[in-house]
């Protein structure tokens, strides 16, 4: 199942984040989700099966209530490796 | 060479029935040779470095076969339609803002906003055809993070495009 991430912008569309193979296999979907959401907006992770594509995304809408999954954190950076990802 | 390390400091050191000849050398200052050279036609300056993991890091003037040459800090190819990821280099996710407006989001930021963006986009319709750029606007809209690109119809009306490929030269 193909996870994506999506947060409500400033505008209220709904914003979907989709993760590179490559990240999500060396990094984790919360990882790049506290990275690439932009910093103290809440997100969710859905299956995106989810996403409703046969619509344009300007008519998407979204709860923020139902974005619990983490907050966009300040850094555009990942956390440096730990001993333990190594 | 106190303090030094030699691989097969003697030549043809026999060991277990196997006869090594010296092949490199690291000294006490942190210098390692080689006899023989990387490969065949091949060599590092000093402004490069090869470390453990296959990784090659290379520092600037860079060239090949003499000539100056810049690599790609990232790359991706993604379907504009759903965001499906075919291939990403340095790029950590896509960010599907609306119609036709996308953000590369870079795995290692670069350090500042100011590289060359270059890429095509693939119209699904067989008609017209589709145009990637930039955000409207007077000001830089990427990021040291972020790379911003949308793409437009012919009236300049954003559209998805089929395929997008995007990638970044500092």
């Amino acid at each position: 199942m193909d996870l994506v991430i999506i947060y409500k912008q400033d505008n209220g569309i709904p914003a979907v984040v989709i993760p590179t193979p490559e990240a999500l296999s060396a990094r984790g979907i919360q990882e790049i989700a506290e990275k690439d959401v932009p910093a103290g907006k809440p997100f969710g992770i859905i299956s995106k099966a989810d996403l409703p594509l046969d619509t344009p995304q300007e008519f998407w809408e979204v709860d923020e209530a139902d974005l619990t999954d983490g907050v966009g954190s300040e850094s555009n950076e990942f956390p440096a490796a730990t001993e333990e990802d190594q | 060479m106190a303090g030094g390390f030699q691989f097969g400091n003697v030549p043809n050191v026999n060991a277990g029935g196997q006869t090594f000849d010296e092949k490199g050398a690291l000294d006490a200052n942190g210098n390692f040779s080689i006899d023989g050279g990387i490969s065949a036609g091949g060599s590092i300056s000093s402004s490069g470095s090869i470390s453990g993991g296959g990784s090659l890091s290379v520092g600037t003037g860079a060239t090949v076969a003499g000539r100056p040459a810049f690599f790609a800090r990232a790359s991706v190819t993604f379907d504009g339609t759903n965001g499906s990821i075919l291939k990403g280099n340095n790029v950590s996710s896509i960010t599907l803002y609306g119609t036709g407006d996308y953000g590369v989001n870079l795995s290692v930021a670069q350090a500042d906003a100011n590289y060359t963006i270059a890429g095509i986009a693939q119209r699904a319709a067989t008609n017209n055809g589709i145009f990637l750029s930039a955000p409207f606007g007077s000001s830089n809209s990427h990021s040291s993070s972020v790379v911003r690109v949308v793409t437009v119809n012919n009236s300049a009306v954003l559209e998805n495009a089929k395929y997008v490929h995007v990638a970044i030269f500092a």
